[in-house]
């Protein structure tokens, strides 16, 4: 790596960071007309072909907006909050490859701003790092709706971290590095017949589901958006932000969704691989940008669905999915992918063996997911709780009772 | 498709060398899925029991015909167990816990006889197992002694005890098992991280236990003082562990010791490391002047969870330092030396003092404690084969002792329903002789007296100390002791000869409690008057890894 | 050079941050400070080709541990100034040991780990009446690893280490065991602690044994005896904070 020229680190810097805010700033208009599409609205429609430049017009907006801040925040942190979202929100896109080999001015490189050897650890604490924006937002806000939706998402975030970090083990532990290169290459191959997808999300596929699951919560969105939840919190987190602080926390929110998407693609669905149909050389490094583009896409479309059809799912009930079924089955997954490579490296399997176990595994840990599961649904009204209950959550804070009151359901 | 996989050999396991703590182990986990599973419990007892039975078989058929027999006697007394007390939980919890300590007990013994009993004349063998974790000698093996026989003292004893306060919860009896195991474990521990991992696992199960009683503000308070005293006081250990490392580049105890000797070894940072090592242990065994968290921990606790703090976390405590001292720094003795005799100088002329002045009985036992800590100290300091089999052999009185005394008081605490005082020892003797006698015996073994364990143990570390040319240090403990025999004798005479004060009802004295405070009472006469088979384990005890 | 300068660059801010959450008298802001520490940390980490344990450091200190510490600290409202001050004769006692602490670390590292011996690559003699320290390197180790140091790990951990790992999962198990306890709002009553249990007709442990003192058993009514306990035990606690 370090071979290349001066340039070629630069180079791939900044490529990679305006794709993604290129990508990020075509997400924020296209969630607009497709969720406009799916409520028989028309969206934005104004400015440019389809209305496409609207959100350009908006970051103007609000750059050129008064910034108000309210005098009872504490300021340092107040306007550090939404930075370290934007920056967290950035630099965990630094290893994941948008394409392939490219080849320009003579040098031969990755197109990624870095391929770090742990990397895959590497999101993980970046995602881990972001909790802090939208936490010390709600804090420093010094406002209850702000600090409850912040108190919300830390702990939403730190419980399905767990659970995606257990799904990222498997990955790990399947392939035998942290390296996203490796895991990428790991996949680029074909799956257990010529032809299938040497994809993750086939051999892995209850850690895909924990992922998925885990990854929308993580970038909270809807249904998982528990933290904004206009309908209780008024804005949850952002309420006292305005002007462009409150464009970051919108920044950092797409982007997310880009980078939880692009993540997912690398992590489960070979990156940027994918067919070359015999292309000539010259034209054959685009295909790996295509096919990482249309994979990603796909899951921001996901993303975008997801919003526009379920509603917001209750906390509690957040709470015990991530706790009681994805954390116990994720952690059951990581143990059967470490026994099947075990085996693996001691045997050689055959192709009917190893599908057996696959199909077996996957029995188990959907019997585990779906009895776990059941004893949650019977209870499908909201318990009754005595309020002395909740503030007992708080121990020892009689006197802030009612904050924890409210904090605690 | 797998890339970097690097063929790890799977490491040699030695079971024996830690078969003992499996049994409690095992029974801590298994017990706590008993109180999960609820009405269930057959459900976990019945397979659990099974695949102990068949690891039993399995274990006689390659000729392990003890640990074979304890697994199937275990495996067939918990389904058992579960069985015979269909409403009462709480009752195999305890049952279950008291016969894996007894299987931890034979297990150690089986471990004595079969791995390490001395051939003909001379120390016993000693075993460094599990690659330079674990060392199996004398203060392995009299840790373990000592924990696992508190442990089963301590678990009759509390159970009705904790049930009329209405503080049993079905956790107590495995996290009291894994702590035992913590000690344990810190016995036998011979490299510095294992030290630490097994210092907490007890401590944690600790900080629990003593704000056990939630209700309670004081056992509040004794949890909460226990939980940050005690984390300052590890944080500073590992501090010092990280600075010996810096200096030797090993954390195996022997290496260390080998290595600190070398001139390329820098001096200083081992001795910044051990004086911060030493304030760590300080406060683990309570020695003056860290021993401030003592009292209050010690009466805000569960009388049961005291008697078990006071008894056993001194001998983890005591075993980790004569391991630290006497392994891995004994070329750095003209530091550490002159450091521990003072401490152990103030520790007994100060806990001495301070228990005069003290009301409250289980605060009189917290000093009390303190100053045998000072005690135990002298055969630290003695640095000598002696003066280690002195200081085994005195914790092991000394917990039993001390189990005593604290049975007698749970009774007492049980008619009070609050703290006792010496308004409630007036006249004792005429109202529970039998009570007031093993509490007064409890006492005479702790001051000292002649004809009974605490005596010998005594004796023998103030020869080990005099041996060692302290005779300063022992001339205190002397003084000390006459100084805390006073307030140990005050405690036998206000029971004896004070007429009792108006009509108090009588101690409450459960079946289990009678049985644990009658074992202890006549072990402390048989360690008082028999006390040559103990005493030649104690010799063949002086000996370590090294 | 590049090694060098961030060096410099994170333990000045280590260095700093440190002092700065002693310093600061907002328990959040001190709270923050730590996680900048904890981050310049994971970078003298990465100085050191760590990269596993550096991005360990930032994923479980700065990740987790801080958040929920932050969490806790949000939960109870002890974010207020007043909270945090302290007497000062106690201030003048901690900068005074912490000085004297400072003072012999110094005085104990100066020396042998600034020799030029100590320098990795160097092949300077150490001499045997000085207290210098030869280089012990990781380079050789961590040059066949690749991965940031993650295969040594694990071979150490699964290898010579096997024992400490397997406490350390007793460790949080007693953990989990714990904070289960302190965080549940209300004891249940274990389901036999009925009251027609404790009166005496279920054998206590140990009846098998012996049953010579098991006369002098008089238990009171559990029920009103386990209420009087607590009550007693407020009660005097009371009295002792009034005093």
């Amino acid at each position: 790596m370090s071979e290349h020229a001066l340039w070629v680190p630069f180079f791939r810097a900044i490529v990679v960071f305006v794709y993604f805010l290129l990508v990020t700033a075509v997400l924020i208009w296209a969630e607009r007309r497709i969720v406009a599409r799916m409520q028989a609205r028309l969206g934005p429609n104004r400015i440019g072909p389809f209305g496409a430049l609207q959100t350009l017009v908006d970051g103007v907006k609000m750059f050129f907006k008064e910034d108000v801040t309210p005098a009872m925040v504490d300021r340092p942190v107040f306007v550090l909050a939404p930075l370290i979202g934007v920056i967290a929100g950035f630099l965990s896109m630094a290893v994941i490859p948008i394409g392939g080999e490219v080849t320009l001015f003579g040098e031969t490189f990755t197109l990624v701003v870095s391929d770090l050897n742990v990397g895959v650890l590497w999101i993980l604490a970046m995602g881990s790092i972001h909790v802090y924006s939208v936490f010390l937002a709600g804090w420093s806000s010094n406002s209850p709706y702000p600090l409850m939706g912040g108190v919300r998402a830390s702990a939403q975030m730190i419980s399905y971290e767990i659970a995606q970090g257990l799904a990222v083990a498997s990955v790990v532990i399947y392939t035998g590095s942290l390296r996203v290169g490796d895991i990428v290459a790991a996949q680029s191959g074909d799956g257990l017949f010529p032809g299938m997808p040497g994809w993750n999300a086939i051999v892995l596929f209850p850690a895909f589901l924990i992922f998925t699951i885990g990854m929308v919560a993580e970038a909270g969105r809807p249904p998982f958006d528990l933290a904004e939840a206009e309908g209780e919190l008024v804005g949850g987190f952002h309420t006292e932000y305005s002007g462009m602080k409150f464009g970051m926390f919108m920044l950092a929110e797409f982007m997310n969704v880009v980078t939880m998407s692009a993540i997912m693609v690398t992590l489960f669905f070979g990156g940027p691989s994918g067919p070359t149909f015999g292309l000539p050389d010259a034209v054959a490094w685009v295909m790996p940008m295509f096919w990482f583009f249309v994979k990603m896409s796909a899951f921001i479309f996901f993303f975008i669905l997801l919003r526009g059809a379920l509603p917001r799912y209750r906390y509690d009930r957040l709470m015990s999915l991530g706790w009681k079924v994805l954390v116990p089955v994720g952690l059951v997954w990581a143990l059967v992918t470490a026994a099947i490579v075990l085996l693996e490296e001691q045997t050689v399997l055959t192709t009917e063996v190893r599908i057996g176990l696959g199909v077996a595994a996957a029995v188990l840990v959907g019997a585990l997911l779906f009895v776990g599961a059941a004893p949650e649904d019977a209870d499908a009204i909201p318990d009754e709780r005595d309020p002395q209950d909740d503030a007992a959550q708080a121990p020892g804070a009689a006197d802030r009772a009612e904050n924890a009151e409210e904090v605690g359901t | 498709m797998f890339l970097a996989q690097s063929a790890l050999g799977v490491p040699d396991i030695a079971w024996s060398s830690f078969a003992p703590e499996l049994v409690p182990t095992t029974a801590a986990l298994v017990l706590l899925l008993l109180g999960v599973a609820g009405r269930r419990r057959m459900a976990v007892a019945a397979p659990v029991g099974l695949a102990a039975v068949a690891l039993g078989v399995w274990l006689i058929t390659i000729e392990l015909n003890l640990p074979g027999a304890v697994a199937v006697v275990l495996g067939v007394a918990l389904p058992a167990l579960v069985v015979a007390f269909p409403r009462t939980p709480s009752l195999v919890q305890a049952w279950g816990a008291g016969l894996a300590l007894a299987g931890a007990l034979v297990l150690t013994l089986w471990q004595y006889t079969a791995v390490l009993a001395p051939v003909g004349e001379g120390p016993m063998l000693v075993q460094n197992a599990l690659q330079g974790s674990i060392a199996n000698d004398g203060i392995a093996l009299f840790t373990r002694l000592t924990v696992y026989v508190t442990a089963l003292l301590v678990i009759p004893m509390g159970y009705g005890y904790l049930r009329q306060r209405r503080i049993y919860r079905s956790e107590f009896e495995p996290l009291l098992l894994l702590a035992t195991v913590g000690m344990a474990a810190l016995g036998t521990a011979n490299d510095l991280i294992t030290i630490f991992i097994a210092l907490e696992v007890f401590t944690l199960s600790l900080y629990i236990l003593a704000g056990w009683a939630r209700r309670d503000r004081r056992s509040e308070e004794a949890g909460l003082k226990y939980f940050v005293t005690s984390a300052i006081a590890s944080a500073v250990l590992l501090y010092g562990m990280a600075l010996v490392y810096v200096a030797t580049g090993t954390v195996d105890l022997p290496a260390i010791g080998l290595t600190i000797g070398l001139v390329t070894t820098p001096r200083s940072v081992a001795a910044i490391g051990l004086a911060l090592i030493t304030v760590g242990v300080a406060f683990k065994v309570s020695l003056a002047p860290f021993h401030l968290w003592t009292p209050d921990v010690y009466q805000g606790a569960p009388t049961n969870i005291t008697a078990f703090m006071a008894a056993a976390t001194k001998a983890a405590g005591f075993a980790v330092i004569l391991r630290l001292y006497l392994v891995a720094f004994p070329t750095l003795e003209a530091l550490w030396v002159p450091v521990l005799s003072v401490l152990a100088a103030i520790t007994m002329l100060y806990g001495a003092y301070l228990a005069i002045v003290q009301r409250d009985l289980k605060r009189i036992l917290a000093y009390s404690s303190i100053t045998h800590a000072g005690y135990a100290t002298i055969g630290v300091v003695a640095n000598s084969a002696d003066g280690l089999s002195a200081t085994l052999w005195y914790l092991l009185t000394y917990a039993i002792g001390t189990a005593a005394a604290f049975g007698a008081l749970i009774a007492l605490e049980r008619r009070r329903q609050g703290e006792v005082t010496f308004a409630d020892l007036r006249g004792l003797g005429r109202e529970a002789p039998d009570l007031a006698a093993v509490l007064a015996l409890s006492m005479l073994s702790l001051a000292g007296i002649p004809a009974t364990a605490g005596f010998v143990g005594k004796l023998m570390v103030f020869r080990a100390g005099i041996d060692a040319g302290l005779t300063w240090l022992v001339v205190i403990g002397v003084v000390s002791s006459v100084v805390a025999a006073f307030f140990y004798l005050r405690i036998a005479g206000v029971m004896f000869l004070e007429e009792p004060t108006g009509e108090r009802g009588r101690p409450q004295v459960s079946t289990g409690l009678s049985v644990t405070v009658s074992v202890s009472a006549v072990l402390v006469i048989y360690l008082g008057i028999q006390p040559q088979l103990f005493l030649d384990l104690a010799s063949n005890a002086a000996a370590l890894v090294r | 050079m590049a090694e060098a300068v961030s060096f410099w660059v994170f333990a000045v801010l280590a260095l700093g941050s440190a002092l700065a959450v002693v310093a600061m008298r907002n328990i959040v802001h001190a709270a923050l400070m730590l996680v900048l520490n904890l981050l310049a940390i994971a970078g003298l980490y990465l100085t050191l080709q760590a990269t596993f344990i550096s991005i360990v450091q930032v994923l479980v200190y700065a990740g987790a541990i801080m958040v929920l510490f932050l969490f806790v600290v949000m939960l109870l409202g002890v974010d207020r100034d007043d909270t945090l001050t302290t007497a000062p004769r106690l201030t003048a006692v901690a900068v005074a040991g912490a000085a004297l602490l400072a003072v012999a670390l110094l005085a104990a590292f100066v020396g042998p780990y600034t020799s030029p011996a100590s320098v990795c690559g160097a092949d300077t003699e150490v001499a045997a009446s000085s207290d210098a320290v030869r280089c012990i390197g990781l380079d050789e180790v961590y040059g066949e690893d690749g991965q940031g140091g993650v295969v040594l790990l694990g071979e150490q951990l699964f290898g010579r280490y096997t024992f400490p790992f397997e406490l350390a999962a007793l460790l949080l198990t007693v953990a989990t065991i714990g904070a289960v306890i302190l965080a549940r709002r209300r004891d249940l009553d274990p389901e036999d602690l009925d009251p027609e249990d404790l009166d005496g007709s279920e054998p206590p442990p140990g009846a098998a044994g012996l049953g010579s003192t098991s006369s002098d058993a008089l238990d009171l009514d559990p029920g009103t005896a386990a209420a009087d306990t607590e009550l007693v035990l407020d009660t005097a606690a009371d009295d002792e904070r009034e005093d």
